[in-house]
């Protein structure tokens, strides 16, 4: 064999992981062959070398417990009760519905204080009210302007309260306390035309406002008549 | 016509597997007995592969649960440890946010210090013995080669040399021929001896 034939198999016989019959071919040529020799030599080296590395340091540990803790987060059971819960919350489960939840929550700790969690979120979102909402609505109705700045208002008070709702439910976990934040407040009043023109496709956000109870402050004429501008379309 | 004969070998002599299996059937603390004992071995391969912490437990953490959400359809066909890796490979190779999210040699091998640089100070079989500083030395050097080489050569590298899988073993976990890790391998020695001539013994200087 010639050397460059022989040079490819020095690796794998450095390693031991050649058959018998390439085993012999290579040790015959390298008893002839110095330079083969020097060349194996060099690979059998490197090879010791990479041993330098050793172990990880400090490895593992951390690993076993956060994949344990996100399995027991996909137990099957888990995943269905999660997507009950938050209409258990609100108390919207029939009974016979809210009992396999009521007995998940006695024995599984994740899912409890998801449950006390999302408690939290709903009362936080029912103390909260908009002082600012009825200036808002007066400096909109002041103006004769065309017929979709109502509705327009209407998607952005929607999209207002979905920022809101998210904000407070980052701020409640913050700090224990349901005062929105400033920055939010003025958010509402600084929607971009374009997003506006975005949600006025959507009349359904109407009832995402409505639910979302966030309207206390706001009279029972103008949201009456915010939704007759809005059904109307 | 003659039915064609499945090849299916069942790994009856694999007590991971026999884990594995019982995972399957729904026994938790099996698949986390698994876990605690793989654990450091992954954690170990992808910080090698990656050279950052972080992204390495990221990469173990969802290699086991690949290993968990696929275990309904799990079937002793090789070695659990091989089918294992198997998964990290997969993870390493083909998930761009690994290599995305993988930062630059040069950032790796600077926020490697020789503090957390695991040295091995028995003898490695150099020529002449080294002392601890030149080790030390060597080893942010080696860190760097091996940081350099192609992903396949890279982690072909690690399951050969810091896995102790066999040749058969590696092919076996990257899905690919004997000879294709054979030739994967050699390049990579090639490669790692060309930067690590300055350190090898007299012998080999003469070539």
């Amino acid at each position: 064999m010639r050397c460059e034939e022989i040079r490819e198999l020095l690796v794998a016989h450095a390693d031991g992981e050649l058959d018998d019959v390439e085993r012999e071919r290579v040790d015959s040529h390298l008893a002839n062959c110095p330079a083969c020799r020097r060349e194996r030599a060099a690979f059998e080296s490197t090879g010791n070398l990479l041993s330098l590395l050793g172990p990880v340091p400090g490895a593992g540990r951390s690993i076993s417990a956060r994949v344990m803790a996100t399995v027991r987060g996909e137990d099957p059971w888990c995943g269905h009760i999660r997507r009950e819960l938050t209409a258990f919350v609100d108390g919207e489960l029939t009974e016979a519905e809210a009992r396999p939840v009521r007995e998940h929550l006695a024995t599984c700790a994740a899912c409890a204080a998801e449950s006390r969690a999302l408690e939290r979120t709903g009362d936080a979102l029912r103390a909260w009210k908009l002082p600012s909402m009825r200036i808002g609505l007066a400096r909109l109705f002041a103006p004769p302007r065309a017929r979709g700045r109502l509705l327009r208002f209407a998607a952005a008070l929607a999209a207002a309260c979905l920022l809101l709702a998210v904000g407070i439910a980052f701020f409640v976990s913050e700090s224990g306390t349901a005062t929105p934040p400033p920055g939010l407040l003025r958010a509402m009043e600084m929607l971009d035309p374009a997003t506006l023109e975005i949600l006025d496709q959507d009349p359904g956000l109407l009832e995402i406002v409505r639910d979302l109870e966030l309207l206390e402050s706001v009279t029972d004429e103008e949201v009456a008549l915010l939704t007759l501008n809005g059904s109307g379309g | 016509m003659v039915p064609r004969e499945v090849k299916e070998v069942v790994r009856t002599d694999d007590p991971d597997v026999a884990l594995m299996l019982l995972c399957k059937g729904g026994d938790d603390v099996a698949f986390s007995q698994l876990v605690e004992k793989y654990e450091d071995r992954v954690l170990g391969l992808a910080y090698r592969y990656l050279g950052d912490r972080g992204l390495a437990e990221d990469m173990a953490q969802e290699a086991f649960l690949r290993v968990y959400r696929a275990r309904g359809r799990y079937e002793p066909r090789a070695k659990f440890s091989t089918w294992l890796y198997r998964i990290v490979v997969n993870l390493a190779l083909n998930e761009l946010r690994w290599q995305r999210g993988r930062p630059s040699v040069a950032l790796a091998v600077k926020t490697e210090t020789s503090s957390n640089v695991n040295i091995d100070h028995t003898d490695s079989g150099l020529l002449p013995p080294m002392e601890t500083l030149e080790k030390e030395e060597l080893a942010v050097r080696i860190r760097e080669i091996v940081m350099e080489l192609p992903e396949n050569q890279r982690i072909a590298i690690l399951l050969n040399k810091f896995e102790d899988l066999s040749y058969e073993e590696t092919a076996e976990a990257m899905e690919m021929s004997v000879a294709a890790v054979k030739s994967l391998l050699t390049r990579a020695r090639v490669k790692i001896k060309e930067r690590l001539l300055p350190y090898l013994g007299e012998d080999v200087h003469a070539m």
